[in-house]
């Protein structure tokens, strides 16, 4: 069995795309953080329309931007999602989103600059604390330039 | 019971359509879903898009059901966007479509607010 592509991306939003039981497109932006055997994480709701549409088909493709030698590309990564509700595999991907988006310095710039936004954000988190994880394996990975 | 909602209306993020950074959409053609970068206007009320290097032989036609993102920012106070869902018609310039919108949702995490559930 060969090993998914590796994915290697600069941009820090993942545009997941999926597919309704009856055929409707759905696709929206998400973190996403690397796991082991070159996969990707994102963190969502259990009642979401896309972990829905993955429990209906497993199939998902997923939009990362790049950027390389000053040019602006999207990864189209298309492979198989699989929603994973197990506490522990949800703590390992919050940890690590938590490295890579609220502790970056941009987003601690963020907070300090409107720190009366601070409080609702935290409670839009913990009022969605039913979260688990999408766990995509990627099987192709296309490079669209965007010039 | 109320809970903290990111939703607001599209007309709030009317600066996001009139200079998206970016856009992506997504469509079922022959059974197969596609998802695409796109370029994306939003001229006198209307929603123009044109998807970047949509597989061969998988180009959207017309009366493809179609959701369309606008959206920014990285962090959380910074996210918001808006998804829009509908019908692509071909529009005059080749290669773009308008989508004629049948649902629409709008968010922005800057603007988070208590609201009642239904």
């Amino acid at each position: 069995m060969t090993a998914p592509p590796r994915i290697r991306a600069r941009g820090k939003i993942a545009r997941i795309a999926t597919a309704s039981a009856r055929g409707t497109p759905q696709i929206m932006p998400l973190w996403w953080v690397s796991a082991p055997g070159g996969r990707i994480r994102m963190t969502n709701g259990a009642t979401s329309p896309t972990v829905r549409n993955i429990a209906h088909d497993a199939r998902v493709t997923v939009l990362i931007e790049d950027e390389r030698d000053g040019a602006r590309r999207v990864l189209r990564i298309e492979g198989t999602a699989r929603y994973r509700p197990g506490r522990r595999v949800l703590l390992a991907t919050l940890l690590r989103q938590l490295a890579k988006y609220h502790l970056a310095p941009r987003a601690l710039a963020g907070a300090v600059r409107h720190p009366r936004r601070v409080p609702a954000m935290l409670r839009y988190y913990v009022e969605r604390s039913d979260s688990g994880v999408i766990e995509v394996t990627p099987a192709s990975v296309e490079i669209v330039e965007l010039g | 019971m109320k809970r903290i909602s990111r939703l607001v209306q599209p007309e709030d993020l009317r600066d996001l359509l009139d200079r998206p950074p970016r856009a992506s959409i997504a469509y079922v053609r022959g059974g197969r879903l596609v998802a695409a970068p796109a370029s994306f206007r939003h001229d006198g009320g209307r929603y123009l898009v044109a998807p970047i290097g949509a597989p061969p032989g998988a180009a959207p036609r017309d009366g493809d059901t179609a959701m369309v993102l606008v959206d920014d920012g990285v962090y959380s106070l910074q996210l918001r966007g808006l998804r829009l869902r509908g019908v692509l018609r071909p529009a005059a310039d080749a290669g773009w479509f308008e989508l004629a919108p049948e649902k629409t949702i709008a968010w922005d995490y800057a603007r988070m607010h208590e609201r009642a559930q239904p």
